[in-house]
């Protein structure tokens, strides 16, 4: 794998599973928040 | 005092500070209590911290004796591949303690998923621990090979050939052409993260912005969890190609210190009442305060000495 290829292709591929990490973390806690403080509950 | 004195002072920290985090996380969830929780999982993720400086101070304590006699290469780079080994487990599970602490502030407990994965991470890396302490042990006593049995790697080979996944890992990282850059891109990815929750947290903290409660900004330290992680990460890869240029760089000893400072001091901010209590238009404590201040500062003075590291200590 050439120096530019590799290099592109790696760096998007970790931040993309960096991003998506950061967005499901964040998805699930606030519906685990939301339902946390819901007064039904 | 060089780095096999640091490395004989610290290399019994993450197997008793893990028998002691995971010994309380086990009680804590017997008895079910959350105090007990908070703290086991506060060790954990400290010992995970230390365990970096640990390894790292292994590459120069290497150095120090591997030219003594009676000294095998072989298992030398053995125990260091196991610890390698053992240090990814350690770092996994100190970020799910993290992770864990996080959830605990929003949510008032932590999820049973995490709670579990940290219970098995805990066993599967204290055995991980246990075996690279024993090998770092067989390199200068002879006495545990003998009445222990067989040593835990076989004899020396007559061979210049790398031994260890951390060596192999190594030569992976220095022989691959787009590894280093790609390393490199990423530490600069990480860091972005990191430094910029880090600055709009600390800054609101400070008194900027005070429209906006800590509570909101609170949900974004995972963000600056995963670039911390990301930079730790990358980093081992660095360090891990070419070793020598860090053990012998004196810059290199001080962004390392200031940078498990200011992760301990990440703590403050993501499980203590003082900060979590600070709501829209409110001033915060001067003890919040003083911690935002010092976070940017650690965390500046970690900058400046990555970014010094080729020029201070001329080891590049």
């Amino acid at each position: 794998m050439s120096l530019v290829v590799g290099t592109i292709l790696w760096v998007v591929v970790v931040t993309a599973l960096v991003g998506l990490t950061g967005y499901v973390l964040d998805r699930t806690t606030s519906r685990r928040e939301a339902r946390h403080n819901d007064p039904k509950d | 005092m060089d780095l096999t004195h640091i490395h004989l002072l610290l290399n019994h920290f993450p197997t008793i500070g893990f028998i002691i985090g995971g010994g309380l996380f086990v009680v804590a969830l017997i008895a079910k209590s959350d105090h007990l929780k908070v703290a086991s999982l506060a060790v954990l993720l400290g010992i995970a911290l230390i365990s970096i400086p640990t390894y790292m101070s292994g590459n120069g304590a290497q150095e120090g004796i591997k030219s003594l006699p009676g000294v095998s290469k072989a298992l030398i780079e053995a125990h260091e591949g196991a610890a390698f080994v053992a240090m990814i487990f350690m770092l996994l599970t100190g970020a799910l303690a993290w992770l864990a602490l996080w959830q605990f502030r929003r949510l008032a407990r932590v999820p049973n998923w995490n709670l579990t994965l940290i219970l098995i991470l805990t066993v599967v890396t204290f055995a991980l621990m246990t075996r690279a302490s024993n090998m770092g042990g067989e390199i200068r006593h002879e006495e545990i090979r003998a009445v222990g049995g067989p040593p835990a790697v076989a004899a020396p080979a007559a061979t210049d050939a790398p031994q260890g996944l951390a060596r192999k890992v190594g030569s992976f990282v220095t022989d691959t052409p787009w590894m280093w850059p790609t390393c490199e891109t990423l530490h600069f990815v990480g860091l972005s993260l990191l430094l910029g929750v880090v600055l709009v947290v600390d800054l609101r903290v400070l008194g900027l912005m005070k429209g906006v409660s800590f509570q909101s900004l609170h949900r974004l330290l995972p963000w600056a969890a995963i670039g911390f992680g990301l930079n730790i990460g990358t980093g081992m890869l660095f360090f891990t190609g070419i070793p020598g240029q860090y053990t012998k760089n004196p810059a290199f000893y001080w962004k390392i210190g200031l940078a498990m400072l200011a992760g301990l001091n990440a703590l403050y901010f993501t499980i203590l009442d003082e900060p979590w209590s600070l709501g829209p238009k409110d001033d915060a404590p001067l003890t919040a305060k003083i911690a935002a201040a010092s976070a940017m500062l650690l965390w500046l003075g970690v900058l400046y000495f990555g970014s010094m590291l080729p020029f201070i200590g001329n080891s590049f």
